[in-house]
């Protein structure tokens, strides 16, 4: 059985000002041990979708479904979901300064985060939070477990963080930019634990997180959002060398890599649209410069494209170009420009000198 | 390039220099108690010595707390110096009074990293972008709106956008009305404090296009603050190093990212990780030990000794010069007593110097804590 499979998720939120759409059908299918990385700009949807797994959108409507080993977490009432919540399935959220409670001492908190779900004595959870804390690398855990929270620096409260997420031996755990706030050194600090537990524990990791890189390191399967949507879905490898879509592409072509000092970056043009007012057709076209006729109109289906099992993409462009060389992009281009005229002809051209080839047309 | 340099001042001539900062000091005060005496001082920029050529972009790169930021204050003097002195431009500003600062500060601006903090939300970013010309008496009324539209055409701005509130833009134009601010008396250095950091990375690459292009323009000198250092490499020239109030390391960005000598230098740029995944999966990460310590009272030595993986005695013993290690051009300097040669491993290696200050460091290998996983199944 999966350990997790989200089908055909969808998330709004109703404000004053209209409907906010935040989540618009997103699936996905995750096996025991697996890392998933879900990659996107702030806005993406990606932070809301693994909040609603979990129950945490209060207030949203939902729909679509959420199966942890076969129960539909979305169907759950909700003392079922706080027997799953923090002992099955647990999150590590981006800021440790506002997940900890400030009052109560950090071993305390793990403590009751592992009374709340295990019928052990107080003694034994306070030993078992002992080992958790050397375990995630704190020093003389004996005697930080009756520190305070903000007796505790920005890298050992993610560490706390983590052991409290790690306490209950979650079979999934859910990590939202948990290494967002933290400096490299200890960003490496954590991933190289997350893994080594992952080896050990054979847990199952969601990694939603905007860097790039970080995905590169740890990720089996990588899903890219925008506006609401997966937009992309790959294995790592295939992700970074064959991308199809060119919002992925616009994503790695914005990222400062090897290149020396000054030379220019392609960073993708304008702004990521509001979930309020999402762009009719394919969300992406406003800022794409291979806008064709049909994406003004026709939001594309999630299809397999490329060579590579499991390498989806929803794009109008031909599903066999895939990958970030020259060739490939003139192609792109000349695909593109076979099937447009007058206002996407229009829209691609203002978009131009970014990153489209000149030297195609 | 010659073996004798050993002072960083001595590989340029000083009329290509911008900034010139010597042993610059820079101690908060603690205070404590009825009569708020001193009780300890937070050790912020500990004799800091670097320069700044004409029209270059000299990258500042650390962790948290390393005094990144408050030696670009000191340079910009929003700060006075504890001691040291900071010649700009070839004048010494370290002593000079806020008055007397004042027709100075033209020549240095800032951008931060907070697009929404360092905006009044209730002011019009025409008048936000006009307050320079208005402080410096420059210009008032239908001129200055002019050159404040002006100002807004060339960071990519609508200019009739004048009157608008800062609520109204996105985050990366926001960055784009603090260039603008910073832009507005043609200032000669831009001390920019992590502009980018809080942006996505598309519109980041935005932004980072805009410095670029500024900078040609206007052959402006850039001091660029970052934690991330593929941003850092993109845009700098040179790059100095921090840690603890030090520089350890400082040259040009093809020497530290292709011979980096200090290895806190390699720690950093291993740790950072890399959007390719066969570059992921070869790399040997090295993982440092325990985090920072503290500023207020840092190690005696080194002050990276307690978490470097090559640490011996004389490390805990002796602070190491920042000068020219032996084979390397004669402007990239190290403070190292052990500098990391080319083709050496470091991450198979871990920290050896037994920790005095049980406060800085784990008291357990990453073995003990590997062996900790899950004590109760094994047994």
């Amino acid at each position: 059985m999966n350990r997790l499979e989200v089908k055909d998720l969808t998330v709004a939120f109703p404000t004053a000002d209209g409907l906010v759409q935040a989540v618009r059908g997103v699936s996905f299918v995750l096996e025991a041990g697996q890392t998933l990385g879900v990659v996107g700009e702030s806005g993406s949807g990606k932070s809301v979708t693994m909040q609603t797994i979990i129950g945490l959108t209060r207030g949203a409507r939902v729909t679509g479904q959420a199966l942890f080993e076969g129960q539909d977490l979305l169907a759950m009432s909700n003392d079922d979901l706080r027997h799953v919540r923090g002992a099955e399935i647990s999150m590590i959220f981006q800021d440790p300064l506002s997940s900890l409670h400030p009052f109560y001492r950090v071993g305390w908190q793990i403590v009751e985060m592992i009374r709340a779900h295990q019928n052990v004595s107080s003694h034994a959870a306070r030993q078992r939070a002992i080992d958790l804390l050397r375990l995630v690398g704190i020093p003389q855990p004996e005697r930080r477990v009756d520190d305070f929270p903000h007796q505790f620096s920005g890298g050992m409260r993610q560490r706390a963080m983590i052991a409290m997420a790690l306490a209950n031996d979650p079979k999934l755990l859910i990590a939202d930019e948990p290494t967002t706030a933290l400096d490299v050194t200890v960003q490496a600090q954590i991933i190289d634990l997350m893994q080594s537990l992952q080896k050990e524990l054979g847990t199952t990791i969601i990694m939603v997180t905007h860097d790039l890189g970080v995905v590169a390191d740890i990720a089996d399967e990588v899903i890219v959002m925008y506006a609401g949507r997966a937009v992309e879905q790959a294995d790592r490898r295939t992700l970074f060398y064959r991308a199809h879509h060119p919002y992925t592409r616009g994503l790695m072509g914005s990222l400062p890599g090897k290149g020396g000092a000054h030379e220019r970056l392609n960073p993708i043009a304008g702004q990521p649209p509001s979930l309020i007012r999402i762009p009719s057709g394919c969300p992406f076209h406003p800022r794409c410069p291979f806008v064709m006729d049909r994406c003004l109109t026709e939001e594309p289906p999630l299809l397999d494209v490329g060579t590579d099992e499991g390498h989806r993409s929803a794009c109008w462009l031909p599903a066999d170009l895939t990958g970030f060389d020259r060739q490939v992009d003139e192609r792109r281009w000349t695909a593109a420009e076979a099937d447009r005229s007058g206002r996407a002809r229009a829209m691609s051209r203002a978009l131009l000198p970014t990153p489209a080839p000149e030297r195609a047309s | 390039m010659t073996e004798a340099a050993t002072s960083p001042a001595s590989v340029v001539p000083d009329g290509d220099l911008l900034v010139r900062v010597k042993n610059v000091v820079k101690y908060f005060p603690i205070r404590s108690g009825l009569l708020r005496r001193v009780v300890a001082r937070v050790h912020a920029v500990d004799g800091v010595s670097l320069e700044v050529r004409r029209g270059e972009t000299l990258g500042i790169v650390g962790e948290t707390g390393c005094g990144k930021s408050t030696l670009a204050r000191c340079i910009a003097r929003l700060y006075d110096l504890t001691s040291g002195t900071i010649v700009f431009d070839g004048r010494d500003i370290s002593r000079l009074s806020r008055r007397r600062m004042r027709p100075l500060r033209k020549g240095v601006q800032m951008i931060f990293q907070d697009p929404i903090g360092s905006l009044n939300p209730r002011r019009r970013i025409g008048s936000i972008i006009g307050d320079p010309f208005a402080i410096h008496r420059i210009s008032r009324g239908e001129q200055r709106k002019r050159q404040v539209q002006e100002l807004m055409k060339l960071v990519g701005l609508n200019p009739e956008h004048y009157n608008r509130f800062p609520a109204e833009f996105s985050g990366g134009q926001r960055q784009r009305i603090g260039v603008a601010r910073a832009l507005a008396l043609r200032p000669k250095l831009i001390i920019a404090d992590e502009p980018v950091s809080a942006l996505d990375v598309s519109i980041q690459a935005q932004i980072l296009n805009l410095l670029t292009d500024l900078q040609d323009e206007f052959k402006l000198t850039y001091i660029f603050i970052a934690h991330d250092l593929s941003v850092v490499r993109h845009v700098s020239d040179r790059i100095a190093v921090m840690y603890l109030g030090k520089i350890v390391e400082v040259g040009s960005v093809s020497e530290i990212y292709a011979r980096p000598r200090h290895p806190y230098t390699n720690a950093l740029l291993s740790a950072v990780p890399v959007p390719d995944p066969d570059h992921a999966d070869q790399r040997e990460r090295i993982i440092l030990v325990g985090d920072v310590p503290s500023p207020i009272n840092p190690p005696s030595g080194c002050r990276f000794h307690p978490r470097c993986p090559k640490a011996q005695k004389l490390c805990t013993e002796v602070d190491p010069a920042l000068e020219v290690k032996k084979d390397d051009r004669a402007d990239h300097l190290a403070a190292c007593h052990f500098p990391v040669e080319v083709g050496e491993r470091l991450s198979r290696e871990r920290a050896g110097i037994a920790q005095a200050d049980r406060e800085n460091a784990p008291d357990v290998s990453r073995e003990t804590v590997e062996g900790a996983i899950r004590p109760k199944e094994r047994a």
